[in-house]
């Protein structure tokens, strides 16, 4: 019998192609290269028959969006453009304009006394949320003196109201969300470039002391936006 | 003189077939490693809108969707429609979809969890705040409207 010897046996390779197709169309029909992202915010707690805050005019920039997409910001006419300006203005008040909110400057002693009050508050009922959320709140205002020095910011009752029709769109929504966010943002990344030297873009969170600096931004210029719901103003903070 | 060998018709060169199953093993690869599973089939239409002041999210186990559009199928109507894991909800549903999908996490990440609303940039806000304030009622404050990368300031919204 004359068997022709191959050599060490050859694996024939075409079925191993075979297989890594089926496990390649596999894949492309199960996965999307989606990345996602978006505008992040915090929603406020909801609270059953809460009263409304009664808030002073001029702590609330008034955002109005009709379903048609024509703006109002305080009652006049606006664009985007505008709404950025005016929210800058508004967190800022560099003129002392009585239609503002007024700032309040924030230094050592005030944190240190503040802490110590709510720190009390705490020991005497450990369960109280409010006064828990109060204390976080003046230790990073702390860390933030211990930064940049005392710093003055908006009062803490001060919001950007956004009220629309139940039929204006979703996309003038976001256009109004987004150029609030941009126009904090810019506030931030002024501050930091003038503090630190470094771009608010580039700070990492998870790096220790670029989050100081983040959270020294974020308490200098705060984010916080009321979404008017029927029957209820609620705020929802970033 | 030398004696040339007669040339045989030659057949054609095989080609080596050994390196076909490497190439597709790196496509496979990259597919594996660049793409994510898709979370379900979308049964509405979400056009997303753009804004540029927008945060990546990384972490997908954390983050549960809700699908706000008009449906693909027609037959079905132009409004739009809640989407919740891969079939319609109300939006009295949604405070059982965020509470089962709570449950279905482990204690640590619960405070964690984000809610991505995927809304079409053509639908209205008033079912948006609907949904808003069942989220709220089930304490899932940490929401994320979804949007894709894009200069928002530089060109007219309409």
């Amino acid at each position: 019998m004359n068997s022709r010897r191959r050599g060490p046996g050859e694996i024939n390779a075409g079925s191993m192609a075979d297989i890594a197709f089926l496990l390649l169309v596999f894949f492309l029909v199960t996965t999307t290269m989606d990345t996602d992202g978006g505008i992040l915010r915090n929603l406020s707690p909801w609270i059953d028959d809460a009263q409304p805050p009664e808030i002073h005019e001029r702590n609330v920039l008034v955002v109005k969006i009709n379903m048609h997409g024509d703006m109002l910001v305080e009652g006049q006419e606006s664009d985007l453009q505008q709404l950025f300006e005016a929210t800058q203005s508004f967190m800022t008040n560099a003129e002392g304009n009585a239609n503002h909110p007024y700032h309040r400057q924030i230094n050592r002693t005030l944190c240190e006394e503040r802490i110590a009050r709510y720190q009390q508050a705490l020991t005497n009922d450990p369960s109280d949320r409010h006064s828990k959320r109060l204390l976080n709140q003046w230790k990073y205002r702390l860390q933030t003196v211990d930064l940049i020095g005392a710093y003055s910011t908006v009062n803490d009752t001060a919001v950007i109201s956004i009220q629309n029709d139940r039929g204006t769109r979703y996309s003038y929504f976001i256009g109004v969300q987004n150029a609030i966010s941009a126009s904090i943002t810019e506030l931030r990344d002024e501050l930091c470039q003038k503090h630190f030297g470094i771009s608010y873009h580039a700070l990492d969170p998870r790096d220790p002391e670029e989050a100081l600096m983040l959270n020294a931004a974020k308490q200098v210029y705060p984010l916080r936006i009321s979404e008017a719901e029927p029957f209820q103003t609620q705020v929802v903070n970033q | 003189m030398a004696r040339f060998k007669s040339k045989r018709p030659r057949r054609g060169v095989a080609i080596s077939t050994a390196s076909l199953p490497d190439i597709i093993f790196m496509l496979l690869f990259f597919f594996m490693v660049s793409t994510v599973m898709r979370e379900s089939e979308l049964l509405v239409q979400v056009e997303q809108p753009e804004a540029d002041e927008t945060v990546k999210l990384e972490n997908r186990s954390l983050v549960d969707y809700i699908y706000v559009g008009a449906p693909i199928d027609r037959s079905k109507g132009s409004n739009p429609r809640i989407q919740l894991n891969d079939h319609f909800g109300t939006v009295q549903e949604v405070q059982n979809f965020i509470d089962l999908k709570r449950k279905n996490r482990p204690e640590n990440q619960r405070d964690k969890a984000i809610t991505a609303l995927k809304v079409d940039a053509r639908a209205e806000m008033g079912i948006v705040s609907d949904i808003k304030q069942e989220l709220r009622k089930v304490n899932a404050l940490k929401i994320c409207y979804s949007t894709l990368d894009g200069a928002v300031l530089a060109e007219t919204w309409r």
